[in-house]
């Protein structure tokens, strides 16, 4: 009996090893397959025929919204934006058109990869920045430091996910997990989510079918 | 003998592996060309533009003059006023921002509501005061309207 046990743990360890591992990979097969999509969706655009006008406009206030100061690194990472701003595609309009409170500096073409760089850089964040100290148009309380999350109080679905959400410190990011209805893109990411997990079960199930015919 | 076996599972095993990959890229395309065409199918706003004549313009108007870069900038007007969505109509009296005078369609182009946004802010009208400057090309005035559908 005693001699029986001890292939039948090393088995089962086996059989466990093999399961986690045919999750892994049907983990970065999903993966893949994301990127893969994303690659193909720029390259259609690309070849589209089309190409994204990048617009610059200039604001009389920074209203609400959080400053990003540009410094020359930002020039260099993003040529067009320099070209808009202070080079050959500059084109100021008067103020007096449209709403008063904004102008457009320029335009140019750029391509679909710079366009979705530009976005992720520069694109519009409906937060208002939370710093150390209170100024005209951020507030005070946090920090300088990467790890403020910009948030004073959040609602959450329990009294322990929101002491746990709110209590962040320096070193650790904090980590948001807001409540509300379930958009269009959060439930397709499920949906996704789900069918990678079937996905991978049924590779496991395959798996197993071969093994078990051995 | 053993070694046949083997080698089907290995196959299998990598077949199954691109499975995957081409199958979860398959779903995202998919679903990514039906939410743009969904996004399509609802319309998009169209620039319209009228070219007027008379004794224009008045000696305190707001005047635009229209340069390269403005055309490169905005292809939508370019393509209305010179390229291929140019298609002059008859004269006729008719009601402009700037009173009854006689105008013709010049052409019409479809934009974004980004491009909307721009176009407005560079050329008019001034929403506050309601008022329209003129737009002036090689020696010819005109105006446009942006129409939400």
């Amino acid at each position: 009996m005693e001699e029986d046990t001890n292939p039948k743990s090393r088995n089962r360890l086996k059989t466990a090893g093999l399961v986690l591992a045919c999750g892994l990979v049907g983990v970065v097969a999903v993966v893949l397959g994301f990127m893969l999509a994303d690659a193909l969706i720029v390259y259609a655009y690309e070849n589209s025929g089309g190409q994204p006008m990048f617009y610059v406009m200039e604001r009389a206030e920074p209203g609400e919204s959080m400053v990003v100061p540009l410094t020359e690194r930002d020039f260099e990472r993003h040529p067009a934006l320099d070209a808009v701003i202070r080079g050959e595609e500059r084109n100021p309009s008067a103020w007096e058109w449209g709403y008063r409170d904004q102008r457009v500096i320029g335009g140019t073409n750029v391509s679909y990869r710079e366009s979705k760089a530009l976005h992720d850089a520069y694109g519009p964040d409906q937060y208002r920045k939370i710093g150390e100290e209170t100024r005209p148009w951020s507030g005070g309380g946090g920090s300088e430091s990467q790890f403020n999350p910009n948030v004073y109080d959040i609602l959450a679905a329990t009294v322990a996910s929101q002491q746990s959400q709110l209590s962040w410190e320096v070193g650790r990011l904090a980590q948001l997990l807001p409540v509300g209805p379930v958009t269009a893109s959060s439930s397709f990411l499920r949906g996704l989510t789900i069918a990678g997990v079937v996905l991978v079960a049924l590779g496991i199930a395959v798996f197993f079918w071969f093994y078990g015919r051995k | 003998m053993e070694s046949k076996p083997d080698r089907r599972l290995i196959i299998v095993r990598v077949l199954a592996f691109i499975g995957v990959i081409l199958l979860v890229a398959t779903v995202v395309l998919t679903c990514t060309a039906l939410f743009t065409w969904l996004e399509a199918s609802g319309g998009s706003p169209r620039l319209d533009v009228w070219e007027i004549r008379g004794e224009l313009p008045p000696e305190n108007a707001s005047i635009i003059h229209l340069t390269e870069k403005d055309f490169k900038q905005h292809p939508a007007l370019d393509s209305t006023i010179r390229g291929d969505n140019r298609g002059p109509g008859a004269w006729y009296s008719g009601d402009t921002p700037y009173g009854v005078l006689d105008e013709r369609t010049i052409g019409s182009a479809p934009v974004t509501y980004l491009e909307r946004e721009v176009l407005i802010e560079s050329f008019g009208p001034d929403v506050e005061a309601r008022n329209q400057p003129y737009i002036e090309y090689d020696g010819a005035y005109y105006y446009f309207l942006i129409l939400i559908p």
